[in-house]
């Protein structure tokens, strides 16, 4: 008998694969993609990321990165960069591999073993889908460009994490999984902010998706939406002129941890155009939610722009969330950690 | 044998000459008026930016701006284990000049990491320092 988990592994592993560059096979360069996993508790903060990207600039095609952040409770980040020179990568499904970072996918889900060489970072997790796979339509992120965007919203982490000798044991912990590509300019007129709320009970637990893509001076919104599952179930998307983003206050980011440790010295400027909240409202057809952050502390990953010589900044904040609503026909109420990104120019 | 920081440098120059070549003319614009003399370990030059090139000479009394500092110091500042103002702060890293000159070596030094994080080969560049460095621990 086939179960859903069963349908959602396969669905993985036929929607869940490496695009990969055209140029790696003669066509255009400035492909980007990466696979994107969270893991969020009140005692872990765990970003994981396996990203393939081309250089325009000096034509390299698919350089593999890592980047690994890890936040303990009272903000202490850790984290880094890690450059490969090459991906091994095994065609048709997620899995791929370099030096001191292996991606896999089986029946059991996603299994993932990385450490970084230069800050005491390893994680060895089992990462096994309890939602539905969700590949979305393409994101316009302006200049003609899009970006695509499959989501696994929840799995259950398993494993061990292991942060400045501290070993973090994780059973079934809340954890997201998305995957990004495209062709598009790091320093574009885009930017962006994302949250995910993943509320921790044994059953039918929210999982909640906040994502706005602006012009780069965010005088422009050129998508937003909010994306809610209850349990396995996707139940409801708002978008448009349903949703409204508000945002108040400062975090600090001034001395924060930035990645990769160069571009501390490549981008030293604060970037410290976040806020402390983020608010979201939402409603459709008698249903509506709204979703509050509180911002707490932040770790910055650095890129230089594909074309002049600046710097983006993606701040990946830790964060509360306060979610209260009426949603397809249960009352919403709780409170859970989350995480908060932003897209920046760097200042 | 492990390589001078003369000879990492020129080469680190010419991969953002080739790879990043706006980054490498802004170098050229920003230091062309400004010889800047380098002592790092054992190893003195002057970095000068003339035609569109640049070029170093063992010695010279040109300079605008002088930096002394180390190879240990250099990388921990590549890694983020220490920020500028502690180097200056700590004595590992001395520089001389008038204050507007080390204002434009500042724009210098943004100009040059700008055109290191986006050129090919750096990354092995900033290896060989390592391996520089902990030779140097080696022989102690």
């Amino acid at each position: 008998m086939t179960t859903a988990v069963d349908e959602w592994t396969e669905l993985i592993r036929r929607a869940d694969y490496w695009r990969r560059s055209p140029a790696s096979a003669g066509g255009r360069v400035g492909h980007k993609e990466w696979m994107h996993f969270c893991v969020v508790t009140p005692d872990l903060h765990l970003f994981v990321n396996f990203s393939l990207m081309d250089q325009a600039r000096t034509g390299e095609i698919e350089i593999p990165r890592l980047t690994m952040l890890a936040r303990r409770p009272g903000g202490r980040w850790i984290g880094d960069v890690d450059r490969s020179d090459r991906a091994h990568l095994f065609g048709g499904d997620p899995s791929i591999s370099w030096t001191n970072a292996t991606l896999s996918f089986g029946e059991d889900g996603f299994f993932l073993e990385a450490g970084l060489a230069r800050a005491a970072l390893r994680a060895k997790l089992r990462f096994r889908p309890t939602s539905r796979p969700a590949l979305t339509s393409s994101i316009p992120i302006g200049g003609g460009e899009t970006m695509k965007w499959l989501v696994v919203p929840r799995l259950e982490a398993t494993g061990r994490v292991e942060f400045e000798g501290e070993v973090v044991e994780l059973a079934s912990a809340p954890a997201y999984h998305d995957h990004d590509w495209g062709r598009f300019e790091w320093g574009g007129d885009f930017g962006w902010e994302w949250a995910i709320v993943l509320e921790n009970r044994a059953t039918r637990p929210w999982t909640i998706v906040l994502q706005r893509i602006t012009d780069r001076a965010r005088g422009l919104t050129l998508s937003e939406g909010v994306l809610l599952w209850r349990g396995a179930e996707h139940v409801r998307t708002f978008q448009g002129s349903r949703v409204a983003f508000d945002s108040a206050g400062r975090t600090r980011a001034a001395g924060c941890l930035r990645v990769p440790r160069v571009m501390r010295l490549a981008s030293p400027g604060s970037s410290a155009d976040l806020p402390s909240r983020l608010s979201v409202v939402a409603d459709k057809a008698g249903d509506h939610v709204e979703v509050d952050l509180a911002l707490h502390d932040v770790a910055q990953i650095a890129m230089p722009d594909d074309v002049g010589l600046g710097n983006t900044i993606v701040s990946e904040t830790a964060a509360t969330a306060s979610v209260r609503g009426q949603v397809a026909g249960d009352t919403i109420d709780f409170e859970a950690p989350a995480i908060a990104e932003f897209n920046r120019n760097a200042a | 044998m492990p390589r001078s920081f003369g000879k990492i440098l020129d080469e680190s120059l010419r991969h953002i000459r080739r790879d990043v070549p706006d980054a490498y003319a802004r170098l050229s614009a920003l230091l062309g008026a400004a010889p800047v003399a380098f002592e790092v370990d054992e190893d003195t030059g002057v970095l000068e930016f003339v035609g569109g090139g640049h070029r170093f000479a063992s010695t010279g009394d040109g300079f605008r701006v002088r930096v002394e500092t180390d190879t240990q110091t250099l990388v921990e500042l590549v890694d983020a284990d220490l920020s500028i103002i502690e180097a200056l702060r700590r004595g590992r890293l001395h520089l001389r000049g008038r204050a507007q000159e080390i204002a434009r070596f500042d724009d210098a030094l943004h100009a040059f990491m700008a055109g290191a994080i986006r050129s090919r080969g750096t990354s092995r560049l900033l290896e060989e320092l390592r391996w520089n460095m902990s030779g140097a621990e080696d022989r102690v």
